[in-house]
């Protein structure tokens, strides 16, 4: 009995030592190493958010280089002699993820170096963000320089976003506070250090002087709370080193993408994109009292929708963040109505579909959840208040009388109709109500959930016919912007992937758009982040691996420096407007397309590596995936004409498909058999390798 | 850290008690242990029983409970609803348990959750987000529920239906409503006022499709 025990330490140390090259791999590169015009940025103005989980303001670092948290803009006002330095050409994360911000602004013969991270809270729910920003000024020049930044904190001209809590007037200019002291202020202004340095207040703007020799820097130091404190506490978080905030950041944010499930696919644009995505979906987390929100956008968007919340909900839970999915899915339970109807916002009626949706998503995966039977009991209440919906409808003999009454959601659609997705949705959470249900013990319960759900289905597909469309129109009236009938095959699972009326309006939307990618919202011009993922993971599902590909590819491409995605922005002026990034649907439909790409759970059969790209099957590898039938490791490679896959076993067939332009060479050993399409092998249950034997797919 | 304590505690205990202790009866000790126990529960039932029956001092006179409702529906009347809110809430904390409380305090929040005010000079809803007004409404319902059961005169309880039909239609449950509509009508039939809304309600429903609210042109 005690020799085991004894041995433990040493085989802990052998596995610490044994992984320590790996875990050295994902440090971040050095702060001074890293330029941040190196990154690519999608849009014609660069901004970034400092957030935190839990924090109620978040800090916006403004196109023109400023910080702003909803009351306060922080100016930053560089010059050298006559020059004052222009904007920041991109404000980007250390590796497009981590968020450490770096920005730079050159002018005259003088480079500002700006690098900016946010600290924890002291108490667990202390929700005042607290930024440290570290200016350096360095003398590019061969001979010597004046550098001299002014700092003001005024109150916001025409705001692109207000916070909540901000009050009704903000007429007189805050303060920034130099020394400890009972009186508030807006944030703390450190001495400047290096050249000959000196530090000025002129009435409310400080002004930060160096001297500077050629090629010398000097360094200054803002700390900046989203809410003002008092001197003696600012005083008191200045007191920890900018070194130590940064580094505290990239310790902390390393820990928290290493915790949920792991990617490797030999492909940093998108390993660095799905970090990103984690980063964004686990800041835009709020708390009421005992309970978690999700919010759509740390700034316009500072709200709780069920349509943005149940996407970043199902992206959590399969990224692994099992715990924070199913801590928003009790959030989703203050907005159900007494009568069962889940609503967040006036005349948007899928948000009872949603939010049905995303507990099965949260609380099935990748095991049943204690709490599964109250969840199951809330969605039998919101089945209840549907059935009836469609009871007097169908009394009503109207047209579409069967289907959700009207809605005008202000939003998506953008017209006052009887909606599709209102009605894809629902069916959706029909289903997973009936999953929720038999999880819980009540397979008769559930079984009649499904008999309703076969007779909405028939009605679905009955009023798609009465339209007389060859795809799936927005509204049964016709009218509308496409939304949530982009929805109706995956994820809402009511036509097929096949389906010739999907494959009609995927057709259809993205000719809009010159091609498979951003489905476009309103003109032509005007570019939608997330609502065309829907039809990527669709295409992945019939058999369209290029086409998710190329939503993938585009999904990509529109990101910011700090790796974030815009709701909607111009195509050709790539201006987002006023509508900010980041948002949590645009992070969540990236997270989700990539996942399904490699793993899909959603059916009856776990399918493996969908659209995975040539580039990941040199070597992919992911680890602790959340599935339906619990947690998933997979390996997969090919080489030369084999294709290899090592997975967990489940208790539920395995569709495998080929890498790209393959196809099956001669027969397959047992027990694998040939799949639905050329390109898809089928291994039985409880296998946990594959082998196949590959050729060129014919042109 | 607890655990250790707890053993000192016992080890100082037995060297307090000098000499060697007798070794107690398991069985003595457990029956000791039981009554203690039971004598404890009985005392702390007790205590919450005399503390439950003492009765919780009127927050609120009558007379000021009139003076606090008329306040909270003045404001509500001016648009200022959520202000209005903690006066129809001390109405409701007096003695005087009357239908229009409740149906008032309902039919603010409701109004409240759609408020509009001013946020560094810029027009923003006064409450936080969705989350705290759908708590607004759920709210709002249960003190409409309560209305409805205490409300005397079918006028009023027909008033009451009204008020719920027009929540659910301003919120976008457009058959909720007309079920409410329909019960208005069926407590006062043969009032052609309540017969013409629900037919114009009837109307909207049966011709669905329009043009959206867009608000501000923005996507949301």
């Amino acid at each position: 009995m005690s020799r085991p025990f004894r041995r433990v330490p040493a085989v802990v140390l052998l596995i610490a030592v044994l992984l320590a090259p790996a875990c050295a791999r994902r440090e971040p590169p050095p702060a001074r190493a890293f330029d941040p015009d190196s990154m690519p940025e999608a849009y014609a103005r660069s901004t970034a958010a400092l957030m935190w989980p839990g924090a109620t303001r978040s800090w916006q670092i403004t196109p023109e280089g400023d910080l702003y948290d909803g009351e306060w803009v922080v100016r930053l006002l560089p010059t050298a002699g006559p020059d004052t330095a222009p904007a920041p050409r991109v404000i980007a994360f250390e590796d497009r993820w981590l968020p450490v911000a770096h920005w730079r602004r050159t002018g005259g013969d003088i480079r500002w170096d700006f690098e900016a991270a946010g600290l924890a809270g002291r108490a667990p729910r202390d929700s005042n963000l607290v930024v440290s920003l570290e200016i350096r000024a360095t003398n590019r020049a061969a001979a010597e320089r004046v550098a001299r930044l002014a700092v003001r904190v005024e109150p916001p001209r025409s705001p692109t976003f207000v916070a909540f809590d901000a009050p009704e007037s903000i007429a007189a200019p805050g303060r920034l506070a130099t020394s400890a002291g009972p009186d508030t202020a807006q944030g703390w202004c450190a001495k400047p250090a290096g050249g000959r340095a000196s530090l000025v207040t002129r009435g409310s703007e400080i002004v930060l002087e160096w001297t500077l020799g050629p090629g010398s820097s000097g360094v200054g130091r803002l700390v900046l709370p989203a809410y003002a404190l008092t001197g003696t506490e600012l005083a008191r978080r200045a007191r920890t080193p900018h070194e130590r905030v940064i580094a505290d950041a990239r310790r902390h944010w390393t820990a928290e993408v290493a915790r949920g499930a792991t990617f490797s696919l030999g492909d940093p644009e998108v390993e660095s994109a799905l970090r990103a995505c984690e980063v964004t979906l686990l800041c835009l987390r709020e708390r009421r009292g005992t309970a978690w929100v999700p919010i759509g956008n740390p700034f316009q968007y500072h709200d709780v929708w069920l349509r943005d919340g149940a996407r970043a909900i199902r992206a959590l839970a399969v990224l692994g963040y099992t715990r924070e999915a199913r801590e928003l899915c009790a959030g989703f339970e203050g907005l159900q109505w007494p009568q069962g109807v889940f609503l967040s916002q006036r005349g948007q009626l899928d948000g009872t579909g949603q939010a049905l949706w995303a507990f099965e998503q949260a609380l099935l995966r990748p095991a049943r959840d204690d709490s599964v039977a109250h969840f199951a009991a809330l969605a039998e209440r919101a089945w209840r208040w549907i059935e009836w919906q469609r009871d007097l409808g169908r009394a009503s003999g109207w047209e579409f009388g069967a289907m959700l009454p009207y809605g005008d959601p202000r939003d998506g659609e953008l017209v006052r109709a009887q909606l599709v997705g209102n009605d894809a949705w629902a069916i959706a959470g029909y289903r997973s109500a009936a999953r929720l249900l038999s999880a819980a013990g009540r397979a008769g319960d559930a079984a009649r959930v499904e008999r309703t759900r076969a007779r909405y289905l028939a009605d679905f597909l009955a009023a798609l016919e009465r339209t007389r469309r060859e795809d799936v129109p927005p509204s049964w009236q016709g009218i509308g912007r496409d939304w949530g009938n982009l929805a109706v095959a995956s994820p809402c699972g009511v036509l097929r992937a096949d389906d010739p009326h999907m494959a009609a309006l995927a057709r259809r939307v993205w000719a809009l758009a010159g091609g498979a990618g951003l489905a476009t919202y309103g003109p032509a011009d005007s570019a939608e982040y997330y609502v065309g993922a829907d039809l990527g993971t669709r295409a992945l599902l019939a058999g369209r691996p290029e086409s998710a590909d190329s939503v993938l590819a585009a999904m990509l491409r529109w990101r910011t420096g700090s790796g974030a995605g815009a709701e909607f922005f111009s195509r050709s002026s790539r201006d987002f407007g006023q509508n900010l990034p980041p948002h949590a649907t645009a992070a969540a439909a990236l997270a989700g397309l990539v996942r399904d790409a490699l793993v899909f759970d959603d059916g009856d059969t776990l399918q493996l590596t969908l659209g995975a790209r040539a580039r990941w099957w040199q070597a992919g590898k992911i680890e602790r995936a959340p599935t339906r039938w619990g947690l998933l490791d997979l390996e997969f490679q090919r080489r030369g004409d084999r294709a290899d896959w090592h997975w967990s076993p489940v208790p539920v067939w395995t569709a495998l498909t080929l890498p790209p332009g393959t196809r099956i060479a001669g027969s397959l050993p047992a027990p694998l058999l040939r799949g639905p399409w050329e390109r898809v092998v089928l291994a039985p249950p409880g296998t946990v390798r594959a082998q196949v034997r590959l050729e060129a797919e014919a042109p | 850290m607890s655990g250790k304590r707890r053993s000192a505690r016992a080890e100082r205990g037995a060297r307090g008690a000098g000499g060697p202790a007798a070794r107690p009866r398991r069985g003595s000790r457990r029956v000791t242990l039981a009554i203690a126990g039971v004598i404890a529960l009985a005392l702390v039932a007790l205590a919450w029983r005399f503390l439950a029956r003492r009765p919780a001092p009127p927050v609120v006179s009558p007379e000021s409970a009139w003076a606090e409702y008329r306040a909270g529906v003045a404001l509500g009347e001016r648009g200022r609803h959520l202000e209005g809110l903690p006066h129809l809430r001390r109405a409701l904390e007096s003695p005087v348990d009357f239908w229009a409380f409740h149906a008032d305090y309902g039919t603010a929040l409701f109004n409240a959750s759609f408020e509009i005010g001013s946020r560094a000079g810029a027009p923003c809803a006064v409450t936080r987000s969705s989350w705290e007004r759908i708590a607004m409404i759920r709210e709002a319902m249960s003190q409409l529920e309560i209305a409805a059961q205490m409300a005397p005169e079918p006028r009023e309880r027909a008033l009451v239906e009204i008020r719920r039909a027009d929540l659910a239609r301003t919120w976008g449950l457009p058959l909720d409503a007309l079920v409410a509509y329909r019960r208005a009508e069926s407590i006062l039939p043969g009032r052609p006022d309540l017969a013409r809304r629900t037919d114009e309600f009837l109307t909207l429903l049966r011709s669905a499709e329009g043009p959206g609210t867009t608000g501000t042109g923005a996507p949301r």
